[in-house]
């Protein structure tokens, strides 16, 4: 470094630490500024947390999505939901996309780590559920059979833990992705049990009638809300609202109305740190001054046919709307820059055909999904903010981009140097030569793999849902979470996507015929 | 019109053009025979400045190249609007009809307007015998129209010179002679020609030849001088090539 540059370098140093120290100004101020708590869920992960209403299946509802209305108010500000995939929480709140995560998110020394911690609002336990009438509880499950029991488990979720734990020795454990897929599999016979949170089988118990719980809920585990770390006072706060909303019994309130009270939540008062003596009571009894009790909110019965072909529709339409979209806006940037790209490696110096080179190789090397999340979570690192949408449709561009420079630069290189020249020598330009003699006929031998790159972007806006847009794929397994209507579902986002790209894969036959390099090549000479 | 002294042109350390003189005048046929490689081709692209000067001089249609000018400079652009070439290959624009072919260069290059341009060109196909095919794509073209609209396409540009590679050699024997004769009725109407090609019968045509070998000029004359009493060893194996083949 020389001379002159260090004193300018410490000048940046303390500018750029003097802004780092303002940026950390804190998160509850924020809030309370601008009067919303932008909480993070996956309404994926369906009911009872967070999941499409039943009447207007664009909105949300769920015992999570009531509590954070409760705690926003305590706070003085209004709740907003945030859609994100679940496993991508803590990635937007560090991107600060959203100011706390709430989401069943257990209590854990890793998530500690990196994230601030409420106290809990939650205390869950794990159920075991059987076929109704088999007998099989935990000790008949112990003793090993040949072939081994199958229980089934949420991947990665407490409940393996607990399953190879208790009966790892005696059974086989079979891992699933969705919440309510293992309860099916019980209810068929393929499994023997499955554990499941003790909401998860409040909620969805009444879908599956054939379904028994076994015994009282085992371990237990702490739902709790998580904020960036160092947020103190925003833990604090809510740690506040929830106690209080704890003491007044509008905890006990909510949790009984979606039939999730039960003997576990009498340590949420200790947990919350309450005074022994006000705690309510925490039975499966309605506390005295409760409200006359209701049916609990479960799981709507399962629809069939039609009736979810004309419920979901619409919004399956207006999802179809969001792939549409992305595509179309995305498609021609790529394009254009795809051909920028390629006339650069072709015309431009070593520098820059150096640098095409290596921009089309890192991005044609890394998955979308990478490129996404670089664009969305780690690009406001440092200060460099874009919303979802467009993270989705920069992410795309650049994706494409580099496959479309190929493609361009394979349909200029099919024109031959002698086309050029005989343009040159006709004592046209170097520009107007590209302009009316070369790039008119590279771009007929591009155009017809371009539409089929077209067709594969269109189906990879699905992988967009990692940066929080919801397009077809991603509302089709929120639905199909909800309503449980698999077939009927998959089946109209088939044809949906049929419908779209059927009509470009025709387009694309027609053009290639049209554009048949045999109607326009040189005569031999 | 033409007049080269000690061109050289090196490609990849091999001496394509060596010292090579040159001459051509205004308003006849001059043709360049050699055998393949001999460096023909090169020196018409040394002509029209589309490949630069390693030495020598060249003055060519009032223009001077120098060695080492940049085949994109002002002068070699100039030199473009000039001098016409008709290549090997026609390399007619397949996307383009045959009457698009014609009018691109003077509609971009001249700025003629397109009524103009499409004016000139029907009458220029009309002239070189092609005038049906004006809206035909290249593709449907046979080999003695595809040559005879390259000549009108150059045409369009009004060269001085104008230059073809191998004329005929691709072309059936009808097709070629229909060729010598659009080429003849061009020199009669005062057209400067030059020509490079193998064939003894297009060159007979000439009003000078010159032969080329290995990148020099070996004999030169009148066509009844060089090609009936030929002087140089090259030019002896060229005549019995021909005679041959």
């Amino acid at each position: 470094m020389t001379r002159l540059a260090q004193p300018f370098a410490l000048a940046l140093l303390l500018f750029a630490a003097a802004r780092a120290h303002v940026a950390r100004a804190d998160d509850l101020d924020a809030i309370k500024q601008k009067g919303t708590l932008v909480w993070g869920a996956d309404q994926e992960g369906g009911g009872p947390y967070v999941y499409p209403r039943d009447d207007d299946p664009a909105r949300v509802t769920g015992f999570e999505v009531e509590l954070a209305d409760l705690v926003a108010k305590e706070l003085g500000v209004r709740a907003v939901f945030f859609q994100g995939n679940w496993d991508k929480l803590p990635d937007l709140l560090r991107a600060r996309q959203i100011d706390i995560v709430l989401n069943g998110y257990e209590l854990t020394p890793e998530r500690v780590a990196v994230m601030a911690a409420t106290k809990p609002y939650y205390i869950y336990g794990l159920s075991l559920l059987v076929k109704a009438g088999s007998g099989l509880d935990l000790a008949a499950l112990a003793i090993a059979q040949r072939p081994k029991r199958k229980i089934g488990v949420l991947t990665g979720s407490a409940a393996e833990t607990l399953a190879r734990d208790r009966l790892g020795a005696a059974v086989e454990i079979a891992g699933y992705d969705g919440n309510t897929d293992a309860m099916r599999e019980v209810e068929t016979g393929k499994l023997a049990g499955t554990f499941q949170d003790t909401p998860i089988v409040a909620f969805y118990g009444p879908r599956f009638p054939k379904l028994e719980v076994m015994g009282e809920p085992l371990g237990e585990g702490h739902y709790v809300m998580y904020a960036r770390p160092g947020e103190a006072r925003l833990v604090a706060e809510i740690d506040r609202a929830l106690l209080d909303l704890h003491q007044r019994g509008e905890l006990e309130r909510l949790y009984r109305r979606y039939g999730m009270w039960n003997a576990q939540q009498a340590g949420l008062a200790k947990a919350l740190g309450a005074p022994a003596s006000n705690a309510p009571r925490a039975t499966p009894e309605p506390a005295p001054d409760a409200e006359p009790a209701a049916a609990p909110i479960t799981a709507a019965p399962r629809k069939r046919g039609f009736d979810v072909v004309r419920e979901q529709g619409p919004i399956l339409l207006q999802a179809a709307g969001m792939t549409v979209l992305l595509s179309l806006v995305s498609f021609p940037l790529a394009s254009a820059l795809g051909l920028s790209l390629a006339l650069a490696r072709r015309y431009g110096g070593r520098w820059v055909r150096g640098f095409v080179t290596a921009y089309i190789e890192i991005l044609r090397g890394t998955p979308l999904m990478l490129q996404l999340f670089v664009i969305f979570f780690f690009l406001p690192e440092i200060g460099v903010r874009f919303s979802a949408f467009t993270t989705a449709i920069l992410g795309l561009s650049l994706n494409y981009s580099a496959y479309e420079a190929e493609i361009h630069r394979a349909g200029l290189g099919a024109v031959g140097p002698q086309q050029s020249e005989a343009a040159r020598a006709l004592g046209l330009s170097e520009a107007q030569t590209l302009w009316h003699v070369v790039l008119p006929q590279a771009v007929r031998v591009s155009i017809p793999p371009a539409v089929n790159d077209f067709v594969a972007l269109f189906k990879d806006t699905s992988i967009c849902s990692v940066v929080t847009v919801i397009e077809l794929t991603k509302r089709y397994s929120v639905v199909s979470m909800s309503t449980q209507a698999t077939v009927e579902l998959t089946v109209m986002t088939a044809i949906l996507y049929l419908a779209m790209s059927l009509p470009i894969s025709f387009l694309a036959r027609k053009l290639e015929a049209h554009l048949d390099p045999r109607r326009l090549g040189a005569r031999p000479t | 019109m033409i007049e080269a002294r000690g061109l050289e042109r090196r490609i990849d350390g091999t001496r394509v053009l060596d010292g090579l003189d040159f001459e051509a005048e205004a308003g006849a046929i001059t043709a360049i025979v050699g055998a393949s490689g001999s460096g023909k081709t090169t020196l018409l692209r040394c002509l029209t400045g589309l490949e630069p000067l390693d030495g020598g001089t060249l003055e060519i249609a009032g223009e001077s190249l120098v060695a080492g000018r940049a085949i994109e400079s002002a002068d070699s652009m100039r030199l473009r609007r000039k001098v016409g070439l008709v290549f090997q290959g026609y390399q007619l624009f397949p996307h383009l009809s045959v009457l698009e072919n014609l009018t691109l260069a003077p509609r971009k290059a001249l700025r003629e307007s397109t009524a103009d341009a499409n004016e000139r060109a029907a009458r220029l196909l009309e002239h070189v015998g092609v005038a049906e095919k004006r809206d035909a794509m290249p593709h449907a073209l046979s080999g003695g129209q595809a040559q005879r609209v390259a000549i009108a396409r150059a045409l369009m540009m009004k060269p001085e010179i104008l230059l073809l590679d191998e004329p005929t050699s691709a072309l059936d024997r009808r097709s070629a002679l229909g060729v010598l004769g659009l080429l003849a009725l061009l020199a009669e109407e005062g057209q400067t020609l030059v020509l490079v090609t193998h064939s003894i019968e297009l060159a007979r045509k000439a009003r000078h030849v010159h032969v080329i070998a290995s990148g020099k000029r070996v004999e030169h004359g009148e066509p009844a001088r060089v090609l009936d009493a030929p002087e140089h060893p090259a030019t002896r194996e060229l005549l019995a090539e021909a005679l041959g083949g």
